[in-house]
């Protein structure tokens, strides 16, 4: 271990390595509460090993774009593309390096309570708080640090490469690849280790040879450079794909772990003002708020907020259909449950899949591109699997009803289904 | 919400239909579609969600739609290697659940007139300087270098000639 440098145990990658500065921007009381985010909202009540939190998370995304950026950088065919079109030197290329590891380190650090799980009452984004957070809270401890006197980074770069501010980063944008896309070290992070503390095996690829051929190469119609996995390794962009599908359907879209996240939507509607997050342009407000502070107010209200009692006695609603949303058409037994339902006088709430925020719709489509090593030619991964290209969105309307409705409910929803 | 996917769709095949009887050679790829329709979202044709990705804007609501509509086989999309992506109508006659009022053809039309001629690389040079533009506070004078900065394929005068050739026409008309 070099002096200054410090080793953090991770039970997905063993050691993570960071520097005396990152270790005092971890910590900071702003990255400290992301140890009081969980990572998976309520999934534990499913899976009771997930209580992970973004806190290392965090780390594992600084430690994984690391290795995929020196894998990069390590080839000498893409260094010479990176140096044509970004004018890059040595020491350009070192202090992007940086960049790209705080970036990483701090992309989540405006996640709301419990990440994903109440994100339809932000404002705006959680990268846009994010970057609000880079450039006022920890401003101070990024750019008044002794390492940073070798690169001069400015908390603004760090908060553009995460929001996608080309104005200050021109081409040097491209390395955002690394922390949001098909193929980005968050990604490749939250897979394992998802799967890691849910005890499922969906997301598991194989992480060291994706390491191994990541590279860079020119996407033929506009000619843009993009990032991709080497020809010889697309047989592990196909497993990305299907790793993320599989733990898609089967633990983060889960029939409970959806429930949960409409209970705590409700309980935070109750708990915040005008039942939304602060504004990000109130940022101290916002980083009040944790999972500990959600936890006390649905303890508090435990017998005058029905969502914060169905909680705390896991009592939650109960799914009592499902049906599969195929091509564009909608399904039609929901509408003749939900007539049933009404005349019983029965309450029901619909979760449709299609009103999902876009941490679940964003990037289904998206094409991972795999690189001719030869000619730095880029093509779509459906050109060499022929699994990917099948796998759409798994879209679905699910019907549930309040915890003592369940038995009655589902009685006569078997004569409407006969 | 799913009124405006089905529009979309409509709007989707038309286009290609109209690009494809102007020119059965030219390609029309994904790229140049995404740029095409942030042209639309630009003049209000449609209102489709459009964020930075890569260099420039990019809807990945529109990708949805485009992978739809081939899974539903409204269009065909292919791969050429070198290429890229070509797009083209479908040989199946689909009855669309919303269909396209003239006047809203002939706005679409109006800005295929003006693009046809222009590839994918040229379009997302003026789309790119668009989103800029929009979105950050930056003189129309500073525009051009940062261009160069992300097109360094492309000569800095080619990319000023593009600019000047054809920017107001698309977005300042």
């Amino acid at each position: 271990m070099l002096d200054g440098t410090y080793e953090i145990r991770d039970p997905i990658f063993g050691f993570i390595s960071l520097n005396d500065w990152e270790k005092e921007i971890i910590n900071s009381k702003e990255f400290q509460r992301l140890r009081r985010i969980k990572q998976l909202a309520f999934t534990d009540m499913v899976y009771p090993g997930a209580n992970h939190t973004r806190f290392e998370h965090s780390l594992g995304v600084m430690h994984v774009s690391t290795m995929m950026y020196d894998s990069i950088i390590n080839k000498n065919s893409n260094i010479n593309i990176l140096r044509e079109r970004f004018d890059y030197n040595d020491a350009g290329i070192e202090r992007d390096r940086q960049l790209v590891r705080l970036a990483a380190l701090l992309h989540d650090i405006g996640h709301p309570p419990f990440s994903h799980g109440p994100e339809n009452l932000m404002p705006s984004k959680h990268e846009e708080y994010s970057a609000e957070i880079i450039r006022n809270l920890l401003k101070d401890v990024i750019e008044n640090h002794k390492i940073n006197d070798n690169y001069k980074i400015k908390a603004e770069e760090i908060a553009a490469l995460i929001e996608g501010n080309i104005k200050i980063l021109r081409g040097r944008i491209f390395w955002r690849d690394l922390i949001s896309s098909q193929l980005d070290a968050d990604r490749c992070d939250y897979l394992l280790r998802d799967s890691y503390h849910t005890g499922v095996k969906y997301g598991i690829y194989d992480y060291d040879r994706l390491i191994n051929t990541i590279s860079i190469g020119i996407e033929p119609e506009a000619d843009n450079i993009v990032l991709g996995i080497e020809e010889g390794g697309w047989r592990v962009a196909e497993a990305l794909i299907v790793a993320r599908y599989f733990i898609f359907t089967q633990v983060y879209l889960h029939k409970t772990r959806r429930i949960y996240d409409y209970h705590l939507t409700k309980v935070l509607e109750n708990m915040l003002k005008n039942g939304k997050f602060p504004n990000k342009n109130y940022i101290n407000k916002y980083m009040n708020i944790d999972d500990f502070s959600v936890w006390n107010f649905i303890i508090s209200n435990n017998k005058s907020i029905e969502d914060c009692s169905c909680i705390l006695n896991r009592k939650h609603h109960r799914m009592i259909y499902e049906e599969e949303i195929v091509k564009e058409d909608f399904p039609i037994n929901i509408e003749k449950i939900k007539n049933k339902l009404n005349k019983k006088k029965i309450w029901y709430y619909e979760d449709n899949s299609r009103e999902l925020k876009e941490w679940y719709t964003k990037d289904t489509y998206e094409e991972i591109m795999i690189i001719n090593e030869n000619n730095k030619k880029a093509s779509p991964l459906s050109k060499w699997s022929k699994v990917t290209g099948k796998l759409g969105k798994y879209d679905f309307i699910r019907l549930y009803v309040r915890y003592i409705d369940f038995e009655r409910a589902k009685n006569f929803i078997q004569e409407v289904l006969q | 919400m799913k009124e405006d996917f089905d529009k979309n769709i409509a709007i989707l095949k038309h286009s290609i239909e109209k690009l494809h009887e102007i020119n059965n050679d030219k390609q029309i790829g994904k790229t140049f579609i995404q740029k095409l329709f942030y042209i639309f979202n630009n003049n209000k044709i449609i209102n489709i969600p459009y964020e930075l990705y890569h260099y420039g804007p990019y809807s990945f609501f529109l990708n949805s739609i485009l992978n739809i509509s081939e899974t539903v086989n409204i269009i065909n999309i292919s791969w050429r290697d070198n290429k890229g992506y070509f797009i083209k109508p479908s040989n199946e006659n689909h009855e669309l659940k919303t269909k396209l009022e003239n006047f809203e053809k002939e706005k679409i039309n109006t800005i295929i007139n003006k693009v046809k001629d222009l590839n994918a690389k040229q379009l997302s040079i003026l789309c790119t300087a668009n989103y800029i533009l929009s979105k950050f506070d930056i003189e129309e004078k500073e525009i051009i270098s940062i261009l160069n900065s992300v097109k360094k394929d492309i000569n800095i005068s080619e990319i000023k000639k593009i600019y000047d050739n054809f920017y107001s026409n698309l977005f300042n008309a």
